[in-house]
C-alpha cells in the first residue's frame, strides 16, 4: 500500500511503521489509516502487536522507522486532542487514590503544574463519573471496585480530557456485561459526535456489532477497511494462522 | 544530672530537632519513593554513599591536611557516589538486561564493599582513624550540630515545598507513568527530582541514622500511614509524623545512653510504629478486621428471624 498522500482528513495515521522489540520484530512496514469519525477494532491474536501499535503511535515505546500522524500533525503538535486508556493490568490497583481522584487525572494538563485540584474540576469529573454510570463509587478506594467498574473509571477518565481520538487497549477485557454495554454505548455517542476511536478487541463474534471498521493484525498489517470487507475467512485465516477454529 | 535534665539540655534538644527534621523529610520523600515502587533505590543510594564519603575524605585530607573532616564535603561525597550507583543500576538494568532486584543487589553491595575497602585505608592514616568515617555506617545521633540542624531544616523545608508542588505531578507518575507521558509530561525530570530528593535525604541521614539503615527511614513509615489511610495527603502527613516520632524516639535513646548505636534504635522504634499500625490501623488493620469477620459470622450464624 503506497501512503504517501496526506492524511488531514484521518485521525491517525501510520506511514511504514516498524517496531522491534530487542532483536524480534513486532509489527513490521504497517501502514494504515483512520477516517475521523469512525470507531476502529484493532484486532489479531495475541503477539500480533495490537497494543504495541497504540504505544508506538503514542511514543511510549520508540519505533524503528516510519512514523505516525495524528490528524495530519506530529503526536506533540495535537496536545490534549489525543486521549490514553491502557490496559487495565497496567496499574498498581492498591495505589491511595479514589475513583473521582483517578478521574481528575485527565484533567491535569487543563489544571495546569503545581495547581491543585479544584471545586469545578471534581465537578466536571463527576459528571464524567455519571455519564459511565460510576457515580455512586466516586470516593471508593480504586481497589475496592470490580474489573467492569475499574476499567469504566478509565473510561470516565478519558472522557473528562475532551479528546478527539481515543485510543484504548483492551477496554474489554474481563468486564461485566453492564460495563460493556456502558463502554460500547459511550464509544457510539463519541463517535456520533465526530470523534475517533481506535479500540484494541478480542471478541471476534462482536466486532461487527460494535464497529465500523477494522485493523487486523499479526506482526503486519493483514486487511484494513471496513467490517464487512475484512472479517472473511480469508483474511482471518491468514492472521490467525488456522488456529482460529470457532467462527459463526 | 538526672534524666530529665539531660533530655532537655541545649545538646540534646539540638540532636532531637535534627532527628525530628530527618524523620519529617524521609516519611514525605518515602511516601513516593513507595508509591514509585522503588523501595530498594534508597537501599541502593545509602549504600553507595560509603565509597563517596571515604574518597571526599582523602582529596579534602591531601587539600587540607590541617582541617581535619569536613562534613560539607563529605556528604557532596556521598552524593556524587549516590548518584553514580543509581546511574550505574539504571545502566545494567537497560544494557544488560538484567532483572531488576538482580541489579540492586549487585551495585548495593559492590559499592558498599568498595566503600569499606576505602574506609580501612583512612583507618590507616593517622588523621582518618579519629575522623569517626564509622559513624556514617551505624549512625551517630549525639554527633548534630547546630549547622546540621540548619541543613537538615533546609532539606525538610525543601521537601515540603517540593512535594506540595509536585503532588499531583509525582502522584500521577506513580500510578499511570503511561498516562503521565501522554499528557507530555517530562518523565525524567520529574523521576529526577524525586531521587535527588531521596539522595538528599539519605546523605543527609548518614550522620545520625547511617547509611545502613537510613533506608528504614525512608519505608517503614510510609508503610505503616498505609494501615491508616487510603488517600495520598493523609499518607505523606501521617508518614511524616510516624518518620518524626521514630527518629526523636532514637534521639533521646542516644542521649540517655552514649554509646548506643542511634540509627539501630530509630528503626526499632520505626518497627514498633509499625506492628502497632499493622494491629490497630483505622484502615486495613488486623483488629479492624477480626471484628468484621466476626460480625459477619455471627450475622451468618444468626440469620435474622423477620
Amino acid at each position: 500500500m503506497k501512503s504517501n498522500r496526506s492524511a488531514g482528513d484521518s485521525a491517525l495515521a501510520a506511514f511504514e511503521v516498524t517496531v522491534a522489540y530487542r532483536n524480534t520484530p513486532v509489527l513490521t512496514d504497517l501502514s494504515f489509516q483512520a477516517p475521523a469519525g469512525t470507531l476502529t477494532a484493532i484486532v489479531g491474536p495475541n503477539g500480533a502487536g495490537k497494543s504495541t501499535l497504540i504505544k508506538t503511535a503514542l511514543g511510549l515505546v520508540q519505533p524503528l522507522t516510519g512514523h505516525f500522524e495524528f490528524f495530519g500533525k506530529e503526536f506533540r503538535e495535537v496536545d490534549g486532542r489525543v486521549s490514553y486508556v491502557p490496559q487495565r493490568t497496567s496499574v498498581d490497583w492498591d495505589f491511595p487514590v479514589t475513583s473521582l481522584d483517578v478521574v481528575c487525572m485527565g484533567l491535569y494538563r487543563k489544571i495546569g503544574w503545581f495547581r491543585p485540584v479544584r471545586a469545578r474540576h471534581r465537578k466536571r469529573a463527576m459528571e464524567a463519573l455519571a455519564e459511565v454510570g460510576m457515580q455512586d463509587f466516586a470516593k471508593r478506594q480504586i481497589s475496592q471496585l470490580s474489573g467492569g467498574q475499574q476499567q469504566r473509571v478509565f473510561l470516565a477518565r478519558a472522557l473528562v480530557q475532551d479528546a478527539e481520538l481515543f485510543l484504548m487497549d483492551e477496554p474489554l477485557a474481563g468486564v461485566d456485561v453492564a460495563t460493556e454495554k456502558t463502554i460500547i454505548s459511550t464509544l457510539h455517542r463519541l463517535r456520533d459526535q465526530g470523534r475517533t476511536a481506535m479500540v484494541v478487541h478480542h471478541d471476534l463474534d462482536t466486532v461487527s456489532e460494535y464497529f465500523d471498521r477494522v485493523l487486523l493484525l499479526n506482526r503486519k498489517l493483514i486487511a484494513e477497511g471496513a467490517v464487512e470487507d475484512v472479517m472473511t475467512p480469508d483474511y482471518l485465516k491468514q492472521a490467525y494462522s488456522g488456529k482460529l477454529l470457532i467462527l459463526s | 544530672m538526672n534524666k530529665l535534665e539531660v533530655i532537655f539540655a541545649y545538646n540534646t534538644l539540638i540532636v532531637l530537632a535534627g532527628t525530628m527534621l530527618l524523620g519529617i523529610a524521609a516519611g514525605i520523600t518515602g511516601t513516593f519513593l513507595m508509591l514509585r515502587r522503588r523501595a530498594l533505590a534508597g537501599d541502593v543510594i545509602g549504600h553507595a554513599a560509603l565509597p563517596g564519603v571515604a574518597i571526599a575524605f582523602l582529596i579534602y585530607a591531601s587539600i587540607a591536611p590541617e582541617a581535619g573532616k569536613s562534613l560539607p564535603v563529605m556528604l557532596l561525597g556521598g552524593s556524587v557516589a549516590s548518584a553514580c550507583g543509581m546511574l550505574a543500576a539504571l545502566w545494567l538494568r537497560n544494557v544488560g538486561r538484567l532483572p531488576e532486584d538482580a541489579v540492586m543487589a549487585i551495585i548495593l553491595s559492590t559499592f558498599f564493599g568498595a566503600g569499606v575497602v576505602l574506609l580501612s585505608i583512612v583507618q590507616a592514616s593517622p588523621t582518618g582513624a579519629q575522623a569517626g568515617l564509622r559513624d556514617f555506617i551505624f549512625g551517630q545521633a549525639a554527633a548534630i550540630r547546630i549547622s546540621d540542624v540548619t541543613l537538615l531544616a533546609s532539606i525538610t523545608i525543601g521537601t515540603i515545598l517540593i512535594s506540595n508542588l509536585l503532588i499531583k505531578e509525582w502522584a500521577l507518575m506513580c500510578f499511570d507513568e503511561g498516562l503521565a507521558r501522554v499528557l507530555g509530561y517530562p518523565i525524567r525530570t520529574l523521576d529526577f527530582l524525586l531521587m535527588a530528593l531521596v539522595v538528599a535525604v539519605c546523605v543527609a541521614g548518614m550522620q545520625a541514622v547511617g547509611l545502613l539503615l537510613i533506608v528504614a527511614l525512608l519505608i517503614i513509615p510510609p508503610t505503616a500511614s498505609r494501615f491508616w489511610s487510603d488517600s495520598i495527603g493523609p499518607n505523606l502527613c501521617l508518614s511524616a509524623v510516624f518518620g518524626a516520632v521514630s527518629a526523636t524516639a532514637g534521639g533521646i535513646a542516644s542521649a540517655l545512653v552514649p554509646k548506643l548505636s542511634t540509627g539501630a534504635i530509630i528503626v526499632v522504634a520505626a518497627a514498633v510504629v509499625l506492628i502497632f499500625s499493622i494491629l490497630l490501623g483505622s484502615k486495613h488493620g488486623l483488629l479492624l478486621r477480626w471484628r468484621a469477620r466476626r460480625t459477619m459470622r455471627d450475622a451468618a450464624r444468626n440469620p435474622p428471624t423477620a
